[in-house]
């Protein structure tokens, strides 16, 4: 019997060395973090990384005070000065400003993360910027699903005991899915390659499932995810953190002056002197690299484009829907395209108009804020630097707004 | 003397090459080193040159050849 | 570097404590399942090669043709004991295998073969020798399946033998006895294991070996002895979570590590490193060389034979390992220290030096170098050079 004992204390004794060397590390980083963050703060606003993206710490860090959450896509790597990272903080809204999102994350993926990070987000400004080119087709681009998932965030979000069981559920079918796509795609080259989350996909799987058998699976199971899932968010603070300790980058971002109609001047003289080459008002790069050689194949391409029957629209109401839980209200920004392009390609005004209005009034009748503003502005040179993406104008017209409807908070 | 004893001490003389080891019957040979895996392996050929009985490595342990006793022992098991 | 997989991955192990609870249950009653050790199996195996694999496909092929060239011999046998019918069995049943390591140059390495085909192919040859020798009188059916793919030690050892294998998996244990000799040992073993393995290997490989890339003076001393140690704790950390879950599932087996780096020399090395492998290639290969050489009178002098047994069986070893110019190179090696060794051993002045005070330490230091280099030339460090 004492054998036992023996053996029972020593098993026990090491879990607790575990979690106690787990819990200082774990402090310990994120000091080291916080501490790193606030001295590089005005750099690592303006940084966009898949580190940052995919993960907790940094996020968290970069939430902190009165800072300002924008979730988007590829307009974050807009060229321009104007670009929003660089217009907070400002005289009149203190806070700093946190770029989440890159090119083809959408609105699955910001619902992942607005479910993982919550604790980050309680009580925040927050702004989500919906671009009509995710609702393209009737499916979405699964590669790129697959490529910006973080696993460390779906499984915080699975943890996350204010989501409903309904919208895990959808998350999880929702995954599979996806997954499923990529991988017809994938093991067209190469029959047998596996999965890339082998285990999120076990997880979906038994979630998902109503089968009684894969339930009970799914509570034996509980135990191992919650462990990955902290191994994961200590492996994040300890990338983090040596991502903050080896940035040597400096940058001091110089105050933006709410001075709107000076900014909006130099705005345009900026787009004006940018944009020589073509009538569409899109920068010359662009021009030349994407435009120039296609312009004649381009014409009513996408004339059929099902904009309303895409996928996309039932995963924009699970992220209210995943706020609503939450209970977090961002701001939803409705942004059109140039026309001058979008026109030529076949997306008319009236093909448009019906997709513009869909944002919004979902997002209304869901009790969301959201600004239209821009919409009427689409035609406005300089209110875009390429065919979708806000340039001069268009980023200072967005920083108003939000300097406005938040300022006064 | 029994034919068994009288064996093994045939066998593990020649094996051996030393008469040290009949100093204790219950000596252990391979801690002592006076057998190892190959010595194990003349054993085997001198049962068989001696009873006509022919075993395979995995008959014979070194456990029964460990001590003198042991062999007697094991001589006297063989079918 | 290698990595052994099977016990690698947390899910894995999560996995294996699951399957292996049910086992653990029936046992504290008293009880005990060969089919439930079977089903247990083939759930870690599904774990090991995703279903859908062609690993899986391979092993299913592999398993069914083997088993059946298996039967087929046993019967045959009960007719006759023709050597050149033993030997033909035994040649098709190494021709997998064969094949495998040859295609390992090829086009086709990453898609032939599978993990764990050397090591099942140590019980399979077992098998049809000890058919030859007559030493099974029964294959039941279920004893052989289980015996061949017992998933614990699948992967990478350590090799059980067929009567241990069924002694253990006939007899039945009292709760209390598998309480204090199974479930007891077997969990100490699976802690020490994954001490082993997850914290003193990774933390060489993470701060020592992957700092060395390049060649440089530091960079050579630290990999040789380093690279020695991870071997090691590698190795054994598997080698103790694959004896302690086969502990758990009521089945003892024999450690595959005793402490190594106390070897006196090449000879005690090899008895207590990767020890199931040597007893294997010992009772089927060495012994059975010298023995056939001697009786046949190739061989007059013993000795004689012996050394040449060493050079062929640990020559062996080498290209089992794999047919590349390092695991040849690293069985040469090997054999020709253990003949050094023997000869050494014989020597008048191995027995005063023998008695002399610090004998034992010196000893060890000098078979660890001895040890160590061995592992230098098998890594094929020094053959990129």
């Amino acid at each position: 019997m004492r054998k036992f004992f023996k053996l029972a204390i020593s098993i026990i004794g090491i879990i607790a060395i575990v979690c106690i060397f787990y819990i200082g590390y774990s402090n310990y980083l994120d000091n080291k973090i916080e501490e790193l963050y606030k001295e590089k703060e005005d750099i690592l606003s303006t940084y966009n990384t898949p580190l940052k993206n995919k993960g907790t710490a940094w996020i968290d860090r970069s939430m902190m005070g009165d800072n300002l959450g924008v979730f988007g896509s590829s307009e974050f790597s807009s060229i321009v000065k104007q670009n929003i990272k660089n217009n907070f903080p400002n005289d009149k809204y203190i806070g700093n400003i946190s770029c989440m999102g890159k090119a083809h994350v959408q609105n699955m993926l910001h619902s992942i993360n607005l479910g993982a990070n919550y604790k980050s987000f309680k009580g925040k400004n927050l702004v989500v910027i919906e671009s009509m080119q995710w609702f393209y087709g009737m499916e979405k681009d699964a590669n790129a699903f697959i490529a910006n998932f973080s696993d460390l965030q779906f499984y915080e979000f699975m943890q996350n005991d204010l989501i409903s069981e309904k919208n895990k559920d959808y998350l999880c079918k929702r995954f599979l899915e996806l997954e499923s796509l990529r991988m017809l795609e994938v093991r067209e080259k190469n029959k047998d390659v596996g999965y890339e989350y082998p285990r999120v996909h076990i997880l979906a799987k038994i979630y998902s499932s109503d089968n009684k058998v894969y339930r009970l699976v799914y509570q034996l199971m509980r135990p191992y995810y919650y462990a990955e899932y902290k191994m994961l968010l200590l492996r994040d603070k300890n990338i983090t953190y040596k991502y903050f300790r080896d940035l040597n980058d400096k940058y001091d971002k110089p105050e933006f002056k709410t001075d709107w109609d000076k900014q909006l001047e130099e705005a345009t003289r900026q787009g004006r002197s940018a944009c020589t080459n073509n009538d569409l008002l899109v920068y010359d790069a662009y021009y030349n690299e994407y435009l120039k050689d296609w312009w004649d194949s381009l014409k009513d391409s996408k004339k059929d484009m099902p904009l309303l029957e895409s996928k996309e629209w039932k995963d924009y109401e699970f992220l209210l829907s995943v706020c609503k839980d939450l209970n977090l209200k961002p701001l939803i920004i409705n942004v059109p395209c140039n026309p001058r392009y979008y026109d030529y390609v076949g997306l008319t005004l009236d093909k448009r108009k019906p997709y513009y209005d869909r944002i919004s009034d979902i997002a209304e009748d869901n009790g969301f804020p959201v600004y239209n503003g821009l919409i009427p502005k689409e035609n406005e040179p300089y209110l875009f630097q390429d065919v979708m993406h806000l340039g001069w104008r268009g980023w200072i017209y967005l920083t108003e707004e939000l300097t406005s409807y938040f300022g006064n908070n | 003397m029994g034919d068994n004893e009288k064996l093994a001490r045939e066998i593990l003389e020649k094996v051996c090459e030393t008469d040290e080891i009949f100093e204790d019957y219950d000596m252990d040979l391979v801690d002592e080193g006076f057998i190892d895996s190959f010595a194990l392996l003349s054993v085997i050929l001198e049962i068989e040159e001696r009873t006509g009985k022919k075993l395979q490595p995995t008959d014979i342990k070194k456990e029964d050849i460990s001590s003198i006793n042991s062999l007697i022992e094991f001589l006297g098991n063989i079918k | 570097m290698i990595q052994i997989e099977q016990y690698n991955s947390l899910f894995n192990i999560y996995i294996y404590i699951l399957l292996v609870i049910p086992v653990v249950i029936i046992s504290l009653l008293g009880k005990k399942s060969k089919i439930l050790n079977l089903a247990i199996s083939v759930v870690m195996l599904s774990l090991l090669f995703r279903l859908e694999s062609i690993q899986m496909r391979e092993v299913c092929v592999f398993l069914i043709c083997e088993l059946l060239l298996i039967y087929i011999y046993f019967l045959i046998r009960k007719k006759t004991d023709s050597k050149w019918i033993y030997y033909l069995i035994l040649l098709i049943s190494i021709l997998p295998l064969a094949i495998v390591k040859f295609s390992a140059h090829g086009k086709f390495a990453d898609v032939i073969g599978f993990v764990g085909i050397s090591y099942i192919s140590f019980k399979i040859w077992e098998l049809i020798i000890q058919i030859y020798d007559g030493r099974i009188e029964r294959m039941k059916f279920i004893d052989t399946l289980g015996f061949l793919i017992f998933a614990p030690p699948f992967s990478s050892g350590p090799i059980m033998r067929y009567d241990l294998f069924i002694e253990e998996s006939s007899k039945s244990i009292d709760r209390k006895e598998y309480f204090y000799d199974y479930l007891v040992p077997g969990i100490k073993k699976i802690i020490l294991g994954a001490f082993y393995k997850f914290s003193i290997a990774f933390i060489i490989n993470e701060y020592i070996l992957s700092r060395y890339t390049e060649l440089s003076a530091k960079g050579a001393i630290a990999y040789f002895y380093a690279y020695t140690l991870y071997l090691f704790f590698d190795f054994a950390g598997y080698s103790l979570m694959a004896v302690g879950t086969s502990y758990l599932m009521g089945i003892k087996m024999i450690d595959n590590f005793n402490k190594p780096f106390l070897a006196r020399n090449i000879k005690e090395f090899w008895e207590r490193w990767h020890i199931s492998l040597s007893t294997w290639f010992n009772d089927f290969l060495f012994s059975r060389f010298v023995l056939r050489n001697m009786r046949n009178g190739r061989f007059k002098d013993t000795k004689k034979a012996a050394r040449w047994g060493y050079v062929v069986t640990m020559m062996t070893m080498g290209i089992w390992h794999g047919l590349y110019l390092h695991y040849i190179l690293y069985g040469l090696y090997h054999g020709i220290w253990l003949v050094l060794t023997d000869k050494w051993l014989k020597t008048k002045t191995f027995r005063k030096v023998k008695k002399m005070k610090y004998y034992n330490l010196i000893s060890r230091l000098i078979t660890f170098h001895i040890v160590a280099f061995g592992m230098l030339i098998f890594s094929g460090f020094l053959i990129s050079i």
